[in-house]
């Protein structure tokens, strides 16, 4: 905190009788709570004094906010969300459930970062306000459970997650998850166990997985990629990875996937636990750098996001600082990648009517949206339509929809039906998440229109040239 | 009635959901986009015209003081809450209720985003004029209260002349209509008063607004200017030739170099000045003016002179003008801006006093404004957390105000009055003219419970509380 | 009250006897079979204080005027009183061609103004019949409007600054010289229209606008309103829409044109940049041909003549018509403003209608002698005209009618919304109700 002068320090009252009241109740209205004295910001992790006060209230971000859009209340608005911030930092007050929940409702979709003037870092802001948050143990309840099971014990290791997923395959094609949903087990679990159960991202056919291969470019060689395969999409949609690799091929690039690759982190970031996703940063950097490529792939927006902000995450780490910002240089996403190269233009002819949904990773925090678009648009016979709102987050938001059920379906609902009014039957993507949240939404409008990866859409394309 | 039960009462109405009495969510609407703030006493959230006169009956029997509040994006203190006040604010009431192609209006609630009302009508063929440069993010019930402007209201006239019918809800909740459909009506035109008066009259819940039906030709200009002086020069020369552009905006070399920081809006940096003009019309008549203004431009000594090829490129040009505020924090870390007019032949005087000022008190100033009005908004630049800056700021602006009044203009253009300039009336209103506005206001609200405080000097002071570092207004001019 | 010698005794001390008018000059500041008791005609805003400080002590009520174009409008008076005449205010104050404002004196004629801004190019699209004699002032505080309302707007729209007196001679002023202004409250809007009921205007501030350089009226008949309204809405959704639309029927169609014979006349007037006249009006024409029996073009004085006629069609000087209501009413409502023209009322005749396309509503006016009718019978006709026009979302204001039929009923029809809003202004401006007592809405 900064010496201030002396009329400013005062903050909330006024002077000299300013407003006259005049009237009211003596004491004015009963605040149905105060202020807290719990805990502030404290350490380097804290959000930075530059950062919060580059926000000027200026409200234009409020129509971009998802979660302002739905509820209309300014404390679920990231300017809202940042006064709080600097509330706490002005030792106001404490950080408290109160507090904390206004937070969490945050998507981080940083639909807000994109549309502000001043340039506010939200995304820094919310990620370092989390780190506070759990290094103060103020988490909700959902989120610290899922915090533990998920984002600590399982993420972080590749060999544990693909024994989920095959566990959770097994469960749901053998027709046990049939089976289960059809008795009332269900009903005895607590409530939000039931609803992850009810989310449970479907398991894909066939697991893509990361096993040091080097997949070889077809025709002349460009040069040698290295594709991210990441934690959950091997899993869950291993065909979109196949798909990359081969459309990468396709483009006359050599595809490596490094074996000791792992999670890039970005969910533990999100969530504050900045720590390990620096640790999860330093594996992905060291890992790539020994494949020698020259430039790191991925299919997956949330992934580059975090990526290309390895630098900022490592900026005080003596000796990941330089690596970590040339492997944020080198990140591309599938979609900015092949949308500049002079991509080889598919002759077969896909008669598709197709509604691209800007994941809020590629849009807002890598601010690519024209990409994908010019992809689609190569591709013979493809009618790409735009629908409305198609930045607003579709409410996946990583773990989000575990945590927020009401808010996630909520968005997950407007967004399918602005997806259905363009009439698109499929629903491009370029985000596991997003991808995962569609699909469910369109199952349960009973939607015939199908979601694909942007990659499995150009592939297609090729395919279709036999 | 005791406050608990008022807060009951209020309950009963909107719902608990939008009835907001914890300190720690008023903290978020303690703020506007100006530098005050003032932590409410209560945030109602009603969600039509029945309940916020139910709200207001129950406010005015518990003798409290009611101010609304839009978006609270306003840049003089507009939508501050005292601590004995209920708020009341409108971002629920936000549908836009009809829209007339044959009578050309709209009929919407006040929580409507501007620029929402725009996108929206345009389907229609028309537009909605006004186009503050917050319109993203503002309201249609606080362009009212503050009759907001925009760079197209060289052209087309402030809110004011937009709006011709409003559902108010007076300060004991009575519903009044004023103005409506037909544009003239018998007896005084409450509606006209109304509008710029700043929450102190009543609270709007439905507003019908005339629309423009969109021209056939719009075409943008980009006029380069070695320095400040020539381009206010060409600016006068445009006018002077009988021409009154849709929008002539100006932006001095220092901002620039700002938007130019955070997106290439297509601005020179080596530039002294730019002039952003609009013209607008049958296809013919632009043509015609075109010329003239090229010539006026080229005449008073431009460097170039630029059209924009399509709309791509006009949009651009008017990303770079919307967001050079909030680009000005590549600058420095606060800025405060006056909104002050002058008589567009006085610019450059004022201007040279601008730059006068800035040296003299050792603050940066940028300029970024609609020249065509001559309303300017010199934007101090500095960094708050050096002592003493921001009171050096406080005295620059102030004697910028002084300098507008004594050039035959006035304190404020757009942004309104508020807490922040009331102090500064007297410089072009006598006590005998200040009586005779609030006699309005006493007709309109006779206990004075709305927004009370605001607009007339009254010798208090109003402290700008925020934290030091924060104290930056607005990003919008 | 004190008698006549000694309220023109008192008058003459305060501002100088060459400052009231002959006794023998009085009739000409009748209202209606209202006459004044004194006349004043100050020189100047000061001495219009002094008048209004003296009503103020004395209670003496004030009724101003200066171009007497439109005393027909209003009710009657309601008390004994002095005529404040300001035609002496007429000076142009400062005239600013380069900031686009001028400022002149609440007395000053429309056509004076006109004259002296036409000078440079510039004008202030304001307009009111017999412009030699209607005065800046009165057109502010009758709020009247030209025919090119719909694309110009109301006098209320150009006024950026005013000066006045108040009913305790104090005086004030709001807005300023500048076209843009937030700072207070808009006064200038308030004032205007309000008939001199809230305070005197001695002066006015107006943004200026480049004034056409070409005018052209275009001229077409049709074989009935009907086909007219179509081919003026049509007109009016054009991107080459002209400034002023109307479709006029009976005498005040022949008053335009004679040679168009019985039928109704569309009128659009155009003005603007030669090169953008010339597809104004070749479009106009292309558009209306087809469908019309006949197209005329007038341009130049023609052009201007035209436009002057239309303007003084409601109060002219030679002919004035015996009866005018003016309809207020939305755009939409255009086929039902047209239809009052096949409706008679009482004993007279159906009105002829001129009909505002783009800005809705019109007039009604009748030529002919108005005494012949029973007065009961002509307010009864009067008031059904007010009642079928609020059915149109608007109102009939009566204009002009015979001054026995005013006694039945108000000139400014129903109450309007915010009644007790305009009541409470009122007390707060002129708590002693001297300022033009009985004329206005509701006995404001």
């Amino acid at each position: 905190m900064v010496s201030a002068p002396d009329r400013h320090s005062d903050a909330g009252e006024h002077m000299g009788g300013g407003i006259d009241a005049g009237h009211g109740f003596p004491y004015g209205l009963p605040f149905e709570g105060s202020l807290n004295d719990g805990p502030g910001f404290a350490g380097s992790d804290a959000p930075a004094e530059a950062d919060l006060y580059r926000c000027v209230h200026c409200g234009l971000c409020l129509s971009a906010c998802p979660t302002y859009v739905e509820t209309r209340l300014e404390t679920e608005s990231p300017r809202g969300r940042i006064a709080l911030m600097k509330a706490v930092h002005e030792g106001r007050t404490g950080i408290s459930d109160r507090l904390v929940s206004h937070w969490e409702l945050c998507l981080q979709c940083r639909a807000c970062e994109a549309v502000c003037p001043s340039g506010v870092p939200y995304g820094r802001l919310m990620e370092h306000t989390r780190a506070q948050v759990q290094d103060n143990g103020l988490q909700s309840p959902e989120l610290g459970r899922l915090s533990r099971l998920f984002l600590r014990t399982a993420l972080p290791h590749n060999g544990r997650l693909r024994l989920a997923g095959h566990l959770m395959r097994f469960y749901q094609r053998s027709g046990l998850q049939q089976l289960v949903r059809k008795s009332r087990l269900l009903s005895l679990l607590p409530g939000d166990l039931a609803a992850m159960e009810a989310q449970m991202p479907v398991m894909g056919r066939q697991f893509f997985g990361a096993r040091g291969q080097v997949f070889p470019a077809q025709g002349e060689r460009r040069m040698t990629v290295g594709l991210l395969s990441g934690c959950v999409m091997p899993l869950m949609q291993g065909d979109a990875m196949r798909a990359a690799v081969r459309v990468l091929q396709r483009n006359g690039c050599d595809v490596a996937v490094p074996p000791t690759q792992g999670c890039c982190g970005a969910l533990n970031l999100h969530a504050g636990d900045l720590e390990l996703g620096r640790r999860m940063a330093r594996r992905n950097i060291d890992a790539f750098k020994q494949a020698g490529v020259d430039v790191v792939v991925t299919a997956s927006a949330g992934c580059g996001s975090s990526m290309k902000e390895y630098g900022d995450l490592l900026h005080d780490d003596p000796h990941y600082a330089d690596a970590a910002h040339e492997f944020a240089r080198n990140t591309r996403d599938i979609t900015e990648f092949l949308a500049a190269l002079p991509l080889d233009t598919p002759r077969g002819q896909l008669p598709w009517r197709v509604t691209m949904q800007d994941p809020c990773h590629l849009a807002h925090a890598q601010r690519i949206t024209e990409a994908p678009r010019q992809v689609l648009r190569s591709i013979p016979g493809l009618d790409l339509v735009e629908m409305a709102e198609s930045s607003l987050c579709c409410g996946s938001a990583g773990f989000y929809s575990l945590i927020q059920r009401d808010m996630s379906q909520r968005l997950q609902r407007r967004k399918i039906d602005n997806a259905a009014a363009t009439g698109a039957e499929v629903i491009a993507s370029a985000n596991p998440g997003c991808i995962g949240q569609l699909e469910q939404g369109l199952r349960d409008a009973g939607s015939d229109a199908r979601v694909m990866h942007v990659v499995e859409i150009l592939d297609a394309a090729y395919q279709a040239e036999r | 009635m005791t406050s608990y039960e008022f807060l009951e009462n209020i309950r009963t109405v909107v719902g608990d959901d939008y009835v907001i009495a914890h300190q720690e969510d008023l903290l978020v609407y303690e703020y506007d986009g100006s530098v005050d703030r003032s932590m409410p006493g209560a945030v109602v959230l009603p969600a039509d015209t029945d309940q916020v006169s139910r709200v207001m009956r129950i406010a005015y029997e518990a003798g409290l003081t009611v101010v609304g509040r839009g978006s609270g994006t306003g840049l003089s203190g507009g939508a501050i809450t005292p601590p004995e006040g209920l708020q009341i604010a409108f971002p629920r009431m936000n549908r836009i209720l009809d829209v007339d192609t044959v009578n050309r209006t709209a009929l919407v609630e006040p929580g409507v985003i501007n620029l929402d009302l725009d996108n929206h009508v345009r389907g229609f063929g028309m537009r909605y004029a006004p186009d503050p440069s917050s319109q993203r993010a503002c309201s249609l019930g606080g362009n009212i209260a503050e009759n907001a402007g925009g760079p197209h209201c060289l052209a087309y006239g402030a809110t004011t002349n937009h709006v011709i019918g409003m559902e108010v809800v007076l300060e004991d909740g009575e519903v009044v209509h004023l103005g409506g459909l037909a544009r003239e009506a018998a007896g005084y035109d409450l509606r006209g008063a109304f509008v710029g008066s700043e929450g102190t009259f009543g609270i709007t819940t439905k507003i019908l607004v005339r629309l423009l039906p969109l021209p056939e030709t719009v075409r943008t200009f980009l006029g380069i200017f070695p320095d400040i002086d020539s381009a206010c020069t060409a600016v006068s020369a445009v006018i002077g030739h009988g021409i009154v552009p849709a929008a002539l905006e100006m932006i001095d070399a220092l901002s620039i170099k700002a938007v130019q920081n955070v997106t290439d809006a297509g601005y020179p940096n080596d530039a002294g000045a730019v002039l952003l003009i609009e013209l607008e019309g049958l296809n013919e008549e632009v043509d015609e003016v075109s010329g003239e203004v090229e010539a006026a431009l080229w005449d008073t000594g431009a460097a170039d002179v630029r059209v924009a090829e399509d709309d791509a490129e006009r949009e651009r040009l008017w990303v770079g003008r919307k967001t050079a505020f909030g680009a000005f924090g590549t600058i420095a870390p606060n800025y405060y801006l006056v909104d002050g007019v002058v008589p567009r032949t006085r610019l450059t005087q004022m201007l040279r006093k601008v730059s006068e000022v800035s040296e003299r008190y050792g603050i940066t100033i940028a300029n970024v404004f609609h020249a065509g009005d001559g309303n300017l908004h010199p934007c101090m630049l500095f960094d708050a957390r050096e002592p003493g800056v921001m009171e050096n700021a406080m005295a620059a602006a102030a004697e910028l105000m002084e300098e507008c009044a004594l050039l035959g203009g006035t304190l404020s253009g757009e942004h309104g009055i508020g807490l922040e300039k009331k102090e500064f009336m007297p410089l072009v209103y006598t006590d005998a003219d200040m009586a005779a506005m609030q006699r309005v206001r006493e007709a309109f609200a006779p206990e004075n419970r709305l927004n009370p405080g605001k607009i007339f000097p009254d010798g208090s002071y109003w402290r700008p509380a925020a934290h030091p570092a924060a104290l930056t207004v607005g990003i919008y001019a | 009250m004190t008698t006549t010698p000694s309220i023109a005794g008192q008058l003459a001390e305060l501002i100088g006897p060459s400052a009231i008018v002959d006794a023998g000059d009085l009739g000409g500041y009748a209202i209606g079979q209202w006459l004044p008791v004194v006349a004043a005609k100050p020189p100047n805003a000061d001495e219009v204080a002094e008048v209004m400080s003296w009503a103020h002590r004395t209670g003496v009520a004030v009724y101003p005027s200066a171009g007497r174009t439109s005393t027909q409008l209003g009710n009657a008076p309601a008390r004994p009183g002095i005529a404040l005449d300001l035609a002496g205010l007429n000076r142009l104050v400062d005239f600013q061609p380069a900031d686009l404002t001028v400022s002149v004196e609440a007395g000053a004629t429309i056509a004076q103004l006109d004259e002296a801004l036409a000078q440079d190019g510039k004008h202030v699209p304001i307009a009111a019949p017999i412009a030699d004699r209607a005065t800046i002032g009165g057109t502010l505080a009758t709020g009247i409007s030209g025919p090119l309302r719909s694309a110009y707007g109301l006098p209320r729209d150009w006024l950026i600054g005013i000066s006045v007196v108040g009913a305790d001679g104090t005086q004030t002023k709001a807005g300023g010289k500048v076209v843009k202004n937030v700072t207070g409250y808009d006064l200038n809007r308030l004032y205007t229209g309000s008939l001199g009921t809230l305070a005197v205007i001695t002066e006015a501030t107006f943004k200026l606008a480049p004034a056409p350089t070409d005018w052209a009226v275009i001229l077409a008949a049709f074989d009935g309103v009907d086909s007219a309204a179509n081919a003026a809405q049509n007109l009016q959704s054009q991107y080459y829409a002209p400034l002023g639309l109307h479709i006029l029927t009976g005498e005040a169609a022949q008053r335009i044109d004679p040679s168009m014979g019985e039928s109704a006349l569309a009128v659009a007037v155009s003005g603007g940049r030669p090169a953008s006249m010339k597809r104004r009006v070749e479009d106009t024409v292309g558009l209306w041909s087809p469908v019309a029996g006949t197209v005329r073009v007038a341009r130049g004085d023609e052009a201007n003549g035209l436009i002057r006629t239309l303007t003084d069609l409601p109060a002219d000087a030679e002919t004035p018509p015996s009866m005018c209501v003016r309809i207020n009413a939305p755009p939409s409502a255009l086929p039902e403003v047209l239809a009052f023209a096949n409706v008679p009322m009482g004993n007279l005749p159906p009105p002829s209608v001129v009909a505002d396309v783009g800005f809705g509503g019109g007039r009604l006016l009748w030529w002919g002698d108005p005494e012949s009718a029973d007065p009961e019978n002509v307010a009864t006709g009067l008031r059904g005209i007010q009642s079928a026009a609020g059915r149109l979302g608007g109102a009939a204001i009566i204009e002009r009618c015979p001054d026995d039929a005013k006694v039945h009923f108000d000139v400014w029809g129903e109450q309007p919304s915010g009644m007790q809003i305009m009541r409470r202004l009122k007390r707060q401006f002129d708590p002693q109700n001297i300022l033009n007592p009985g004329r206005f809405v509701g006995g404001l």
